[in-house]
C-alpha cells in the first residue's frame, strides 16, 4: 500500500494504481472525461489535471496517469490546476458547444459561455478516444480509429468505409460520453438513462391525468373504476393526522400505508411520479434559487407541528396538505365554474314556488379557494419544486420515511467522469458539489440525473448508506419548536375565545357526532361530490380552527333526502359512511321560523321530506296558520330554507346544533 | 571483400587503403550537399571531370563529390587540396580555368577568390574563410574530406576505429561510464543526458532492447541532421552500433524523413557496405557481438520526431505521443527497452570513444559539454550549418560567423530551437548558447536551428507563423494542443489583420500558460513558446497592433500603407514597372504617387527602390 494526501486527504493506495483511481476508490472526485476503470489511460483531455508535489516541487499533470507514490501530495483544487481544468473544458466546449454532458461540466467550472467561437456548433465529439479504445481493448476489433491530425483529427473507419469486420457490438456506442456515435436513431446506450425520464413523465403525466378525472367525476351515483377520493387515501399525512386528530383507526385510509411501503422501499416516488401538484411544479421554476438550504426545515417544523396539533384534535392546518390544496379549487372553484358557464343559472332568490326536484343545480364559485394554490404556483417562480422543498409537510413526511429507504441513488465514483452532470440536473438542487452524493429525503426519486449521466455511474441501488448529514435535517431544537408551536395553537384553537359563536355552522349529516373537526382533513371533495351544491367550504364564519370544513347552506341547496354521497367520498370518514335510511335520522340542526317575516305560503311544509316535522299550526298571539317545526324529527335538511320564497334571508332557518335535545 | 575478424584486420585494411593514397595528390573536393546540388552543384562535378580529361589530368587528379561543407550560403563549394585552396560560387562556366589554372599551374585565380564583405580582402584558403575559422568542428569536420558513398573514404580518415576499440578493449558498462564522463547530452533538444539514458536502458530487464537513430528532422530550417547522413554516414552508424553493444541491443533503426531521399539513399549504403566488411550484422569484427539495421522512413509528421510518437509510428500505429510516465528506456518500441537518440548525438560518440571523455569536456561550458551544430539561416549573411562549442554567444555566432545582418540591418531577434522555441531579443543577445541559459531566456535549445530576424520582421506575425506551424502539425491527441494552440492561432492571426481586441493580451498568455502545462507531450508544452517569448520581449508591438492598429515594422498588410518620400524620389520609375498592380503613377524624374485604392501592399516597390523613397507605416 502507498500513502499518499489528495486535496489535504491522506489516502491508501494500492501499488500501481493511478492518481485518479486512487481519489475515485477514496471517494475524492476529480473530474475527467477519456477515462474509464476498464481501458487504459490515455490522457487526451486533459481535464483530470492536478498539481503534483513530489520532493519538494510541484507540477500540473493528468492524474489519470499518474503512478501513485509514496508521500505524493497531490492538488486537484489548486489554482493552477483548476486554471488549466477550466480552460482545457473551454477549450472543448468551444469545439462542441452544444454537448450537454460538457456543457454541466463547464458549468461546474464557472463557465458561462465557451471564450471561442466554432464554426461547427453542431459538432459532438470531443475526440476523447474512449470509443477507439473501446474497439481496441474491450471489442478487440480495431475497426474504428483516428484519421489525419490536429483540427482535422477525426473518429472513424478506415477509408471512411463500412468495415465488415465490425460486429456492430456497440461498445464504442457505449463509451462515448456525448453520444456523438449513434446507430439506433435517437436512443444511443449511454441515453437509456433518458427513458426513465420519459417512463416517469408518462406517469406524472398520467396521475395528473387520472386525479383531474376523479374531482371532475366526484359526482354523486357515478361509478368509476377507482374510488374518487384514491389521492387522498393514498395521502400518509391526512391518514397521520386524521387518525391522531380522531384518535381511531380509519380503514378507509389503509392504503396510505401502501405509500409509506413504497418509500420505504424506493424513496420519495410519491412527490416525483405521483403527486399531481409535484408534477405541476416540475415543470417550471429556476432548478438553483439562491435561498439558503435551512429553509428546507421548515416542512419538517410544519409536519411536527401539525402532528403535535393532531394530538390535541386540532387539523385546524391540514387545509396546507398538497393534496387538498389542489382538489379545493377544483372542487370549489374551477368545476362550479365550468358547471356555470355550461349552465348559467342564477340562485332562486326567492322565486315562485318550484319543486327543489325541479330547481337545476346551482353552482356558488369560491374564488378564495385558488389563493394557496396560486401561492404555491407564484413561489415555484422563484425554485423549482418550491413546495417541495420547503414547505410540504407530507413531503416532509415522506423525505423521513425515505431516509430509510431500500433503495437509494448512488454514485459509483469508480466509473464517474466527475463532470457534474447529475448536479445539474438535479430539480431538488439537493446534489452536493463536493462529492455528488445526494440526501435521499430531498430526493424525489425523478431520475433527471440518471437521464444526464454520461458515465452510467448515478444508479439506484442498496448500495447508498442513510445519510442524515444534511444542513437542512431538522435539529432537535426544530423538532421542539414544530411541537411546541403545534401545541400552542391547538390550545389557543380549543379556547372559547376562538371558538366560532355562529348559529349557522350545519355539517354535513352525521358529522357533528363524529368529533368531525378532528378528522377532517379540509380537502374539499364533499362540496363536489354535493348534487344540491348545499355543502360549502367556510372561510372565516366557523373561525380558524373551521376554515376550510363544509357547511350546509340551504340557501344554495338543501341536503338532498335521497343521497348519502358526502359520507361516501369523504377520505378519512369525518363524515361518516351511512346507508340512506341511517343518513336520514341524522339531525344536522333545527329548523327556526322567523315568524316576522313568514308569509304563510306553507311552501316549506310542503318540502319537508321528513313526515311530521314540519306541520301547520297556530301560534299563540299571531294570526293565521304557521309552519310549525317538531325539534325531535326535524333533522335540519334545510329543504324549508331553500324553497322559502322570501327575498334575502328565509323566514325558516336551519340552526345548528340540533336542538332535539 | 571478406569480413573483417578482428580490429586487426580493421587496422590492416585501413593502412592498406591509406597506402594506396598519396596525400599530396590533388584533389577536387566539390559540396554534394543538397544545397549545393540545387545550384548545380552536379554540372560543376561533371565539368571538372570532362575538363580534367580533357587535359589529360585525369589519372593525376581525384575529383570527389562530398557531404555538405556548411557554408551553403555561397554553394556549389569547391576545395581543391592539398592546399585547400576555396572558389565559393563556382558555375560550370567557371570549372575550365579552374583546371587550366589552378590544377594545371598552381595558379590562385583571383575573381573566383571569397571576398570577406567585413574587410573587403580576398581570401584564398578555406582554413581562413571567417565562416569556418570561428567554428570548432567535430562532426563536420569530416563532410568536406570523404565521399559518403564511400567505406574506404571513411576507414581512411579513421572510421570505425571506435568501434574497434569498443568491441576489443572495453566492456558495455566501461563505455556506458566512458559517456557518462562526457557529460553528452542529448543533441534532439532536450538534453536528457545520454549516459544515463543508456545505463538505465541496459539495467531494464530482458534480453530485446532497441537503439534508434532520430532523424525525422522537422523543425522549419533546420537541416543538420540531414546533412549529416547525407555526408557522413558511417559516422552515424558507428555511433549507433557503440550504443547498441553498451546498453545490449541486437537490432538498431534510424528513423529518417522520406522527403530526404539522398539521406535515406546513402544510410541504406553505408550500412549495406559496412555489414560487407563484417562491422554490421552477425559476429562484428568477430567479436561476437551482433547487431542488425533497419532504414525506416517517416511519412512526414513533424510530431514523429517525439520519441513516443516515433515509436508508435515504427509499430505501424498513428503516430501519437503518449505520456512518459514510463521511460522508453524501460518500455519503449514494441514494449522493449529502447534508446533513442538524435543523429548528432550518436554522430559524437565515436569522436568521444577516440578522444575520450576528457577531450569532450574541455569543450563547452559546465552544464552544457561539447559542440552543437545549427543550421543558421535567415536575414543573415552567411547561411548555412556552423558547429561551434556550447557556450558561444548568441552575438558572436551572429557577427562573427554568420557574417552580421543582411544589408547593414539591425538585429532584432533570434528564434532558436525551431517552432517549440522562443524568440531571444537583440538585448540578450549576449547570452550563451548552451540548453540552461536559453532555457533561461524562454526559448530552447531545440535540435539547433537558428533563425535570425531583423529590424523589418514583424514579431507578432512571426509568432502567428510559428502557432500556424504548430497547429497544423499538432497531432491531435490531447485537448491543449489541438484546441489551444489553434485558437492562439486564431487570435494572432485576427490581431495581425487589425482586428485586435483589448483582452487578447490577456487571453494568450492564459492560453500559452494552460497549454503549457496541460499538453501531453513536449511539443505541446512548448508549443505556445513563440508567443509566450515574443510576448515577454515585445509587448509593445503587440500593443501597437491591437490599440494603434500598426505594425511597427511594417509587414503586416492590414495594417501598414506604403508611400513614397517625395524629397529621395528620383523619378526612376523603377517602382512602377514593379508594381503587380499599377498603383504607381508618376512622370519621369517626377516624384511618384501610390494609389492607396489599388495598392495591396506587396512590398515590391520598398524592395526594388534604390534610394529608401518608399515609406511603410
Amino acid at each position: 500500500m502507498v500513502a499518499l494526501t489528495i486535496n489535504g486527504e491522506l489516502v491508501e493506495a494500492k501499488e500501481g494504481m493511478t492518481v485518479l483511481e486512487a481519489a475515485n476508490s477514496a471517494g475524492i472526485g476529480i473530474p475527467h472525461l477519456c477515462s474509464e476503470p476498464d481501458i487504459k489511460p490515455y490522457g487526451a483531455c486533459r481535464v483530470c489535471v492536478v498539481e503534483v508535489t513530489r520532493n519538494g516541487r510541484s507540477s500540473v499533470t493528468t492524474s489519470c496517469d499518474l503512478p501513485v507514490e509514496e508521500g505524493m501530495v497531490i492538488d486537484a483544487r489548486s489554482p493552477a490546476a483548476l486554471k488549466t481544468r477550466k480552460m482545457m473544458v473551454d477549450l472543448l466546449l468551444s469545439r462542441c458547444p452544444n454537448v450537454r454532458p460538457l456543457k454541466h461540466l463547464a458549468a461546474g467550472l464557472g463557465i458561462k459561455q465557451p471564450s471561442f467561437s466554432t464554426e461547427n456548433p453542431a459538432e459532438d465529439c470531443i475526440l476523447c478516444g474512449l470509443c477507439v479504445r473501446a474497439c481496441d481493448e474491450v471489442a478487440q476489433k480495431d475497426v474504428i480509429g483516428f484519421v489525419d491530425r490536429g483540427q482535422q483529427r477525426k473518429v472513424t473507419t478506415a477509408y471512411d468505409q463500412a468495415d465488415p469486420y465490425c460486429a456492430s457490438c456497440g461498445k464504442c456506442i457505449k463509451y462515448c460520453p456525448t453520444g456523438a456515435i449513434e446507430h439506433v436513431p435517437g436512443i444511443t446506450v449511454k441515453g437509456l438513462g433518458r427513458i426513465w425520464i420519459y417512463l416517469r413523465q408518462a406517469v406524472q403525466v398520467g396521475m395528473l391525468a387520472l386525479f383531474l378525472y376523479l374531482i371532475y367525476n366526484t359526482v354523486r351515483g357515478k361509478v368509476l373504476p377507482v374510488p374518487a377520493n384514491l389521492f387522498s387515501r393514498f395521502d400518509p399525512l391526512m391518514a397521520l393526522v386524521a387518525m391522531i386528530g380522531g384518535k381511531e383507526l380509519i380503514a378507509n385510509m389503509i392504503p396510505a400505508l401502501i405509500t409509506i411501503v413504497v418509500t420505504l422501499l424506493i424513496g420519495r416516488v410519491w412527490c416525483g411520479w405521483i403527486c399531481p401538484l409535484g408534477t405541476v411544479l416540475h415543470a417550471y421554476g429556476p432548478k438553483f434559487p439562491k435561498l439558503p438550504n435551512w429553509l428546507r426545515s421548515i416542512k419538517y417544523i410544519l409536519l411536527i407541528a401539525f402532528v403535535g396539533g393532531a394530538l390535541l384534535g386540532v387539523l385546524a392546518f391540514m387545509w396546507f396538505d398538497p393534496i387538498t390544496i389542489f382538489v379545493r379549487p377544483l372542487a370549489g372553484t374551477v368545476f362550479p365554474y365550468l358547471l356555470q358557464k355550461s349552465a348559467p343559472i342564477a340562485i332562486p332568490d326567492g322565486l315562485a314556488a318550484q319543486r327543489v326536484a325541479e330547481i337545476p343545480l346551482r353552482p356558488l364559485i369560491h374564488r378564495e379557494l385558488l389563493i394557496p394554490l396560486g401561492i404555491v404556483l407564484f413561489l415555484n417562480l422563484f425554485a423549482k419544486r418550491f413546495w417541495c422543498r420547503y414547505l410540504c409537510p407530507l413531503g416532509a413526511l415522506i423525505a423521513l420515511t425515505s431516509k430509510f429507504a431500500l433503495i437509494k441513488r448512488y454514485v459509483d465514483k469508480k466509473i464517474c467522469f466527475e463532470w457534474g452532470c447529475c448536479l445539474h440536473s438535479c430539480p431538488m438542487d439537493t446534489i452536493a458539489y463536493k462529492d455528488l452524493s445526494s440526501d435521499p429525503g430531498e430526493c424525489i426519486m425523478c431520475m433527471d440525473c440518471i437521464g444526464d449521466c454520461p458515465s452510467g455511474s448515478t444508479k439506484f441501488g442498496r448500495k447508498a448508506k442513510p445519510t442524515w448529514v444534511y444542513s437542512y435535517d431538522p435539529s432537535r431544537r426544530k423538532a421542539l419548536v414544530g411541537v411546541a408551536a403545534g401545541v400552542a395553537g391547538a390550545f389557543l384553537l380549543r379556547m372559547d375565545a376562538f371558538k366560532s359563536k355562529y348559529q349557522y355552522l350545519i355539517r354535513p349529516p352525521g358529522a357533528e357526532q363524529n368529533n368531525f373537526l378532528s378528522k377532517c382533513i379540509r380537502c374539499g371533495q364533499c362540496i363536489k361530490i354535493c348534487p344540491n351544491n348545499a355543502l360549502h367550504l367556510v372561510a372565516k364564519e366557523g373561525g380558524i380552527e373551521s376554515h376550510l370544513t363544509p357547511v350546509l347552506i340551504p340557501r344554495t341547496g338543501a341536503c338532498d333526502w335521497e343521497c348519502n354521497s358526502c359520507g361516501q367520498i369523504c377520505p378519512t370518514q369525518a363524515i361518516p359512511k351511512l346507508s340512506l335510511e341511517q343518513k336520514r335520522k341524522q339531525q344536522m340542526g333545527t329548523a327556526v321560523v322567523n315568524t316576522e317575516i313568514c308569509i304563510r305560503c306553507l311552501l316549506c311544509i310542503k318540502e319537508c321530506p321528513v313526515k311530521g316535522a314540519l306541520v301547520q299550526g297556530t301560534i299563540e298571539g299571531l294570526k293565521g296558520k304557521y309552519p310549525i317545526v317538531d325539534a325531535t324529527k326535524c333533522i335540519g335538511c334545510g329543504a324549508c330554507e331553500f324553497i322559502c320564497p322570501i327575498k334575502g334571508e328565509a323566514a325558516i332557518r336551519v340552526e345548528a346544533p340540533p336542538k332535539s335535545a | 571483400m571478406a569480413k573483417l575478424q578482428s580490429a586487426t584486420e580493421l587496422e590492416t585494411w585501413r593502412k592498406d587503403v591509406l597506402a594506396t593514397r598519396d596525400p599530396n595528390k590533388q584533389t577536387i573536393t566539390i559540396c554534394g550537399g543538397t544545397g549545393c546540388r540545387a545550384l548545380e552543384g552536379q554540372a560543376v562535378s561533371d565539368a571538372f571531370h570532362a575538363g580534367l580529361a580533357a587535359q589529360g589530368l585525369a589519372s593525376q587528379v581525384d575529383v570527389k563529390m562530398t557531404g555538405c561543407h556548411g557554408f551553403c550560403e555561397r554553394g556549389p563549394l569547391v576545395v581543391i587540396f592539398p592546399q585547400r585552396i576555396f572558389y565559393p560560387g563556382v558555375t560550370a562556366k567557371a570549372v575550365p580555368d579552374i583546371v587550366s589554372k589552378t590544377i594545371a599551374k598552381g595558379e590562385i585565380i583571383e575573381k573566383l577568390l571569397y571576398e570577406d564583405p567585413a574587410t573587403g580582402k580576398k581570401i584564398t584558403y578555406e582554413y581562413d574563410v571567417p565562416f569556418y575559422r570561428e567554428q570548432r568542428r567535430v562532426l563536420m569536420e569530416d563532410n568536406g574530406l570523404i565521399d559518403p558513398t564511400s567505406i574506404e573514404d571513411y576507414v581512411a580518415v579513421g572510421g570505425y576505429k571506435a568501434l574497434a576499440k569498443v568491441l576489443s578493449e572495453m566492456t558495455p558498462d566501461q563505455v556506458i561510464e566512458e559517456v557518462k564522463r562526457s557529460k553528452l547530452r542529448g543533441r534532439g533538444g532536450a538534453g536528457f543526458p545520454t549516459g544515463r539514458k543508456w545505463e538505465d536502458a541496459r539495467k531494464a530487464p530482458g534480453d530485446t532492447k532497441y537503439v534508434i537513430i532520430n532523424a525525422d528532422e522537422g523543425d522549419p530550417g533546420a537541416y543538420q541532421d540531414r546533412s549529416l547522413i547525407e555526408g557522413n554516414p558511417h559516422s552515424v552508424l558507428e555511433g549507433l552500433l557503440i550504443g547498441a553493444y553498451a546498453v545490449g541491443a541486437h537490432r538498431g533503426f534510424i528513423y529518417i524523413r522520406n522527403e530526404y531521399p539522398m539521406a535515406v539513399q546513402y544510410i541504406t549504403k553505408a550500412a549495406k557496405d559496412a555489414e560487407a566488411y563484417g562491422l554490421l550484422g552477425e559476429n562484428i569484427l568477430g567479436s561476437g557481438f551482433s547487431c542488425t539495421f533497419d532504414v525506416h522512413r517517416g511519412a512526414g509528421a513533424f510530431v514523429c520526431g517525439e520519441s513516443s510518437a516515433l515509436m508508435r509510428s515504427m509499430e505501424g500505429k498513428p503516430g501519437e505521443p503518449r505520456s512518459k510516465r514510463i521511460h522508453a528506456t524501460e518500455s519503449g518500441l514494441w514494449d522493449k527497452p529502447t534508446v533513442l537518440n538524435n543523429t548528432k548525438t550518436w554522430a559524437l560518440v565515436p569522436h568521444i570513444i577516440n578522444r575520450g571523455a576528457d577531450w569532450f569536456n574541455s569543450i563547452g561550458t559546465e552544464g552544457s559539454k561539447g559542440t552543437m551544430v545549427f543550421s543558421l539561416v535567415g536575414k543573415v549573411n552567411n547561411t548555412g550549418l556552423v558547429e561551434v562549442p556550447m557556450g558561444i554567444t548568441i552575438r558572436r555566432l551572429i557577427n562573427d560567423i554568420g557574417g552580421g545582418i543582411r544589408d547593414g540591418k539591425k538585429l532584432k531577434a533570434v528564434q532558436t530551437g525551431g517552432p517549440s522555441g522562443g524568440c531571444i531579443p537583440e538585448s540578450l543577445a549576449d547570452s550563451q548558447v548552451d540548453y540552461e541559459s536559453l532555457t533561461k531566456v524562454g526559448s530552447m535549445m531545440g535540435s539547433g536551428a537558428m533563425i535570425v530576424l531583423d529590424e523589418d520582421t514583424c514579431m507578432v506575425d512571426t509568432a502567428r507563423y510559428f502557432m500556424g506551424f504548430n497547429s497544423s502539425e499538432s497531432c491531435g491527441k490531447c485537448t491543449a494542443c489541438r484546441e489551444g494552440v489553434v485558437r492562439m492561432y486564431n487570435i494572432l492571426e485576427r490581431i495581425t489583420h487589425g482586428k485586435g481586441e483589448e483582452g487578447d493580451i490577456a487571453q494568450l498568455e492564459l492560453l500559452g500558460e494552460t497549454t503549457r502545462n496541460g499538453a501531453l507531450c513536449a511539443l505541446g508544452r512548448t508549443a505556445p513558446n513563440p508567443v509566450l517569448t515574443t510576448l515577454r520581449y515585445f509587448r509593445d508591438e503587440y500593443e501597437a497592433h491591437i490599440k494603434d492598429k500598426k505594425c511597427p515594422a511594417g509587414v503586416c498588410k492590414d495594417l501598414i500603407s506604403f508611400s513614397v518620400l517625395a524629397d529621395k524620389c528620383t523619378g526612376c520609375g523603377l517602382c512602377k514597372r514593379n508594381c503587380p498592380q499599377e498603383a504607381i503613377s508618376g512622370e519621369k524624374k517626377q516624384a511618384h504617387v501610390i494609389d492607396q485604392q489599388k495598392c495591396i501592399r506587396c512590398g515590391i516597390c520598398r524592395e526594388v527602390c534604390r534610394f529608401d523613397a518608399i515609406k511603410v507605416e
